[in-house]
């Protein structure tokens, strides 16, 4: 993902839960689109499976299809989360590529 | 023996098949779920929704609410809102109908977890957008019409 922006988690005390915010930068291309250029179908490539974990406990598990929005949005509230918990977000895409973000409660 | 326990041990889903079938595990604490390769590929909604819910019922009209603009003005990326009151554990599977496959994602929210899940989805043309949360074994919906500018799909 050289060259590209990076991937965002964000996680602070909203209305007394953590709310957390993540953006990941990924194509999620549904196998559908043609290159304007070249007139030649782009591959699928989606992020097929993320986890998110508060303080080591896994809270949120998803399964994504190619229906997911290009560089994917999330947003959730631990509801007993606190100021400085620790929250990490790991995903796989398609291909296999796993990659991780971390961040702490403010 | 608590699906907390189950996922910090590290067992892979295919780990955690087998040892349900030896009958180690109670199947209701199987939660991790395989990525519904089928569920995701079918065409129709009908069928998505036969694989993902086994065919059990999906009541609309409570519990769940889906917020959304009325007007989505880039195709491939729609903001939308589930809001429920139900107690998790929860599974929310998101569907636009319109799509080629209508099936666009399922999320497991653990009960640490209030009943709010914000997230973006591709629409390739305007349509229904469905959320379906299950809860305590039953399934509950709400959709809501998003008229779409540019599709998201090509």
């Amino acid at each position: 993902m050289a060259g590209q922006q990076q991937h965002k988690l964000n996680a602070r005390m909203t209305d007394g839960m953590a709310e957390v915010k993540l953006l990941l930068r990924h194509p999620m291309e549904t196998g559908n689109r043609k290159e304007p250029s070249t007139g030649l179908r782009v591959p699928r490539q989606f992020i097929r499976e993320l986890v998110c974990e508060h303080n080591g406990e896994p809270v949120l598990r998803t399964q994504w299809s190619w229906g997911m929005a290009r560089n994917p949005y999330l947003s959730i509230r631990i509801r007993e989360g606190r100021s400085g918990d620790r929250v990490r977000v790991q995903w796989t895409d398609d291909r296999g590529a796993v990659d991780v973000i971390e961040a702490v409660v403010s | 023996m608590n699906r907390r326990i189950l996922l910090r041990s590290g067992l892979t889903a295919g780990q955690l098949a087998l040892a349900a079938k030896a009958g180690l595990l109670w199947p209701v604490t199987v939660l991790a779920s395989e990525w519904p390769a089928d569920a995701f590929q079918a065409t129709s909604y009908q069928e998505a929704a036969a694989m993902l819910f086994r065919g059990e019922p999906v009541e609309e009209g409570g519990h769940v609410r889906l917020e959304a603009k009325d007007i989505a003005e880039d195709g491939s990326t729609v903001p939308i809102r589930v809001v429920t009151d139900l107690s998790g554990p929860l599974t929310v599977t998101l569907f636009s109908l319109a799509n080629p496959t209508p099936a666009v994602g399922r999320f497991e929210l653990s009960g640490a977890l209030d009943g709010r899940l914000d997230t973006r989805i591709k629409m390739a043309q305007s349509g229904e957008v469905l959320a379906v949360v299950r809860a305590q074994g039953r399934h509950y919906g709400a959709r809501r019409r998003i008229q779409v500018s540019a599709g998201g799909c090509g």
